[in-house]
C-alpha cells in the first residue's frame, strides 16, 4: 500500500510551498524597498543620496550642525511621510487580511464595513470636543487621537459583526448593508461635526475624511506606529488559527483552536490596527480590500503567506498611490484616499460581478 | 437497560452518563449513557430527530449536557482545553466546508494542527492518512474540483491524520467521531469509508458514528446504541441486538417493511 514514489510527493510539495512562501516574501519585501527609497527621493526638492544618509543620521538624532539643508527636508518631511506610509499600508493590508478570515469572506475591507469611518468620527469628535478639555496633559492628547479613533472603530466593528453574523454564519448581504448604514451614520455625524466647527477644526475633518500622509510629523505619528506595529505582529500570531477557522468555526473547535477568543482578537486588533491608522492618515479605503485579494490571486489562500503579504502589498499599494498622489498635479498633491478609491472601487465591482453567484 | 455501566468505568473511553441536554425548555435527551471505547467500533442508530447528532454533539464536547456527565478517559470533559480535546479526538462533521484555494494536502494537513511536531513529521502523517483512504493521487488537486464521494474521502483523512497515535506516545487513546459519513455516498464509496474506519478501530482508535445504514451496523460494528424519542431504548452486539422486533419498534415499521429494507446487504 505505502508506495514509496507516491509518498515523495507531500514531501515535496511542502517544500515547493515553502520555497514559494519564501521567495514570495522576498519579492514583496523587495518592491516595498524600492518603493521605500523612490519615495524618499520623490518631490519637488532634489535629494542626493548624501542627503539622505545625513538624513538618517539626523532622524536618529546626530549633530546636524554640518548637514546640508536637504538633509533636514529627508529627516523631518520625507522620511516620517514614507514610514507613516509604510505602517499605515501595513496596518490597512493586514487588518483587511484579518477580517476577511473573521468574517470568511473576501468582500471585507475596514473601510467599505464602516471601521475606518468608525475611527475617522472618533477622531473627530476628540478634535472638536475633547481639545477644550484643558485638564488632559499634552503628552496624553497626542494619543487620545488615537484612543477615540479606536473606540469609533470598535463600536463599528462590532456593530458590523452583531448584524453581519448570526449563530456564528456570516451573511455577507447583510455584512454589507451594516457597513453601508454605518457609513452613512458616520457620515451624517461627521456633517454635523463639520456644521459646528471653526475653520482649523473644519480642515482637520476634511483631512481624515480624504485621506493623506501629508500630515506625518514625529511628533504626531509616533503613538500610531507603536500601536500598529503592537496590532500587525499579534495578529501575525494567529496565522495559523485562521487557517483552522477558513474551514468553519465548529471544525477550527475541533482542532483546539480557542474560537471565542480568536474572534475576541479578530475584531479587536484589526479595529486597533484601523483605528491608529486612521487617526494619522485619515481614511485611505481599498488597500485591506485589494492587497490580501491579489495576494490569495498569486499564492493561494494559506494564512502564513496571505496575512504577512498582505501587510507588505498594502506597503507598496500605498506607497505608489502616495507617490501618484505627490507627482500627479505637481506642485500641488492630491490627497491619498481619492487615488485609493478610484482603483479600488473599480476593484470592488469588478469582484461583485466576478462573484454573482452569491445569494447569502 | 444499562447494566455493565461499572464495568466500563475501569476501562478508558469517551463515556456520556445519564446526559440530559434540553434547549429553550424542549427536552432533546433524557438520561442517555453511551460509551465508546478505543479498539471498538460504536455506532449510534435511530430515527430521524432521536437525537443521534445531538448525542454525537454532547460526546464530541460541541454541547455541555444539562444534566449527566460527559467525561474523556475519566476525566470531566470540562476540565480539557480546546487543543486538549484535540489531541485525543477528531471530527467528521455532517456538513463540511471546503475552503476556498485550499489543496487536498493542506487540507488534510490542518488535522495536524493541534500538535507540537516538525513539519517532516505532520507531512508524514499526511501522507499516511491519505494512503489509507486511496487518495494520494489527489493530494494536489483544489478541493472544490473533487467530486462528493473523493470530498469526503478528503475529509475523512484530515480526521485520520489528527487520531493517529504519534510513535512516542503509545499508551494515548483517541478516538474518533462521525456523524453520519456514508450519508451522501453510494453503495461502493459507503463500504470503502466503512472499511476505513473498520480497519482505524482494529488499530486501537475508538471510532463512534451516528448511521442510518443498518446493514452497515451489523456488518462492520462492534456496539450499537439504539435511540427513539431522545431515549436510550437498547444496546448491544449489533447481531444480536437489531432483531426485526427492535427494528421495527424504534423506526416505527411493521417487521415486514424491516425486513424489506434490511435484507438487501443482509449478511450471516
Amino acid at each position: 500500500m505505502h508506495n514509496p514514489a507516491k509518498s515523495l510527493s507531500i514531501t515535496k510539495l511542502a517544500e515547493k510551498s515553502k520555497y514559494k512562501t519564501l521567495v514570495t516574501i522576498s519579492i514583496l519585501t523587495g518592491i516595498s524597498i524600492f518603493l521605500f527609497s523612490t519615495s524618499i527621493v520623490t518631490g519637488p526638492a532634489d535629494i542626493s543620496i548624501k542627503d539622505i544618509g545625513q538624513g538618517i543620521m539626523r532622524t536618529f538624532g546626530a549633530d546636524p550642525t554640518e548637514m546640508s539643508g536637504s538633509s533636514a527636508i529627508v529627516s523631518v518631511i520625507r522620511i516620517p511621510r514614507v514610514l507613516l506610509g509604510v505602517f499605515v499600508g501595513a496596518a490597512l493590508g493586514i487588518s483587511g487580511a484579518a477580517l476577511q478570515g473573521l468574517f470568511r469572506n473576501p468582500l471585507v475591507d475596514p473601510g467599505l464595513i464602516g471601521v475606518s469611518s468608525g475611527g475617522a468620527l472618533g477622531a473627530s469628535i476628540w478634535i472638536i470636543f475633547g481639545s477644550s478639555l484643558s485638564f488632559i496633559p499634552e503628552y496624553l492628547t497626542i494619543f487620545m487621537i488615537a484612543i477615540f479613533a479606536f473606540l469609533g472603530s470598535l463600536i463599528a466593528m462590532l456593530l458590523v459583526y452583531q448584524i453581519g453574523s448570526r449563530r456564528g454564519h456570516v451573511s455577507v448581504a447583510a455584512m454589507l448593508l451594516a457597513g453601508i448604514a454605518i457609513n452613512a451614520l458616520a457620515a451624517a455625524a461627521l456633517g454635523f461635526l463639520i456644521f459646528v466647527s471653526d475653520d482649523t477644526q473644519l480642515r482637520s475633518i476634511n483631512f481624515w475624511t480624504l485621506g493623506s500622509l501629508g500630515g506625518a510629523v514625529w511628533s504626531k505619528i509616533w503613538p500610531s506606529l507603536l500601536i500598529i506595529s503592537i496590532a500587525t505582529l499579534l495578529i501575525l500570531r494567529d496565522c495559523k488559527n485562521l487557517n483552522l477557522f477558513a474551514i468553519g468555526e465548529a471544525d477550527a473547535k475541533h482542532l483546539g483552536c480557542d474560537t471565542v477568543k480568536l474572534k475576541r482578537r479578530m475584531v479587536v486588533l484589526p479595529a486597533m490596527a484601523t483605528a491608529a491608522a486612521v487617526s494619522v492618515s485619515g481614511i485611505i479605503g481599498f488597500i485591506g480590500l485589494v492587497a490580501p485579494h491579489l495576494i490569495r490571486l498569486m499564492v493561494g489562500a494559506d494564512h502564513r503567506l496571505v496575512l504577512p503579504g498582505s501587510a507588505l502589498l498594502g506597503i507598496s499599494l500605498i506607497l505608489t498611490a502616495d507617490i501618484l498622489a505627490r507627482t500627479a498635479v505637481a506642485p500641488a498633491e492630491l490627497p491619498l484616499g481619492i487615488i485609493t478609491s478610484l482603483i479600488g472601487a473599480p476593484f470592488f465591482i469588478w469582484l461583485l460581478i466576478k462573484q454573482k453567484g452569491w445569494t447569502t | 437497560m444499562v447494566t455493565n455501566q461499572t464495568e466500563r468505568l475501569d476501562n478508558v473511553s469517551l463515556l456520556l452518563e445519564d446526559a440530559d441536554y434540553e434547549i429553550d425548555h424542549t427536552e432533546l435527551l433524557k438520561k442517555i449513557s453511551i460509551s465508546s471505547e478505543p479498539g471498538q467500533m460504536t455506532t449510534i442508530i435511530g430515527p430521524n430527530g432521536a437525537g443521534k447528532s445531538t448525542a454525537l454533539k454532547l460526546m464530541s464536547g460541541d454541547l455541555l449536557p444539562t444534566q449527566g456527565s460527559m467525561s474523556v478517559n475519566h476525566q470531566s470533559i470540562r476540565s480539557y482545553t480546546p487543543k486538549e480535546l484535540a489531541r485525543l479526538r477528531a471530527i467528521l462533521p455532517q456538513q463540511t466546508y471546503p475552503a476556498f484555494g485550499l489543496k487536498v494536502w493542506e487540507l488534510v494537513k490542518l488535522g495536524r494542527a493541534p500538535f507540537d511536531e516538525t513539519e517532516a513529521e505532520s507531512v508524514r502523517y499526511v501522507e499516511e492518512a491519505l494512503c489509507s483512504v486511496d487518495a494520494m493521487h489527489l493530494a494536489n488537486r483544489d478541493l472544490l474540483t473533487l467530486s462528493g464521494g473523493e470530498k469526503q474521502r478528503i475529509f475523512l483523512a484530515k480526521a485520520l491524520a489528527q487520531v493517529f497515535i504519534e510513535e512516542s506516545k503509545k499508551n494515548k487513546q483517541k478516538y474518533l467521531l462521525l456523524d453520519e459519513p456514508t450519508a451522501s455516498l453510494d453503495l461502493k464509496q459507503s463500504h470503502v469509508v466503512m472499511e476505513i474506519l473498520r480497519k482505524t478501530a482494529d488499530s486501537g482508535i475508538g471510532v463512534l458514528l451516528v448511521i442510518h445504514d443498518l446493514a452497515a451496523v451489523r456488518r462492520y460494528a462492534d456496539t450499537v446504541f439504539i435511540l427513539k424519542n431522545g431515549r436510550l431504548i437498547d444496546f448491544g452486539d449489533p447481531k444480536k441486538v437489531l432483531t426485526l422486533e427492535m427494528i421495527a419498534e424504534s423506526f416505527e415499521i411493521d417487521t415486514e417493511t424491516a425486513r424489506g429494507s434490511f435484507s438487501l446487504n443482509w449478511e450471516s
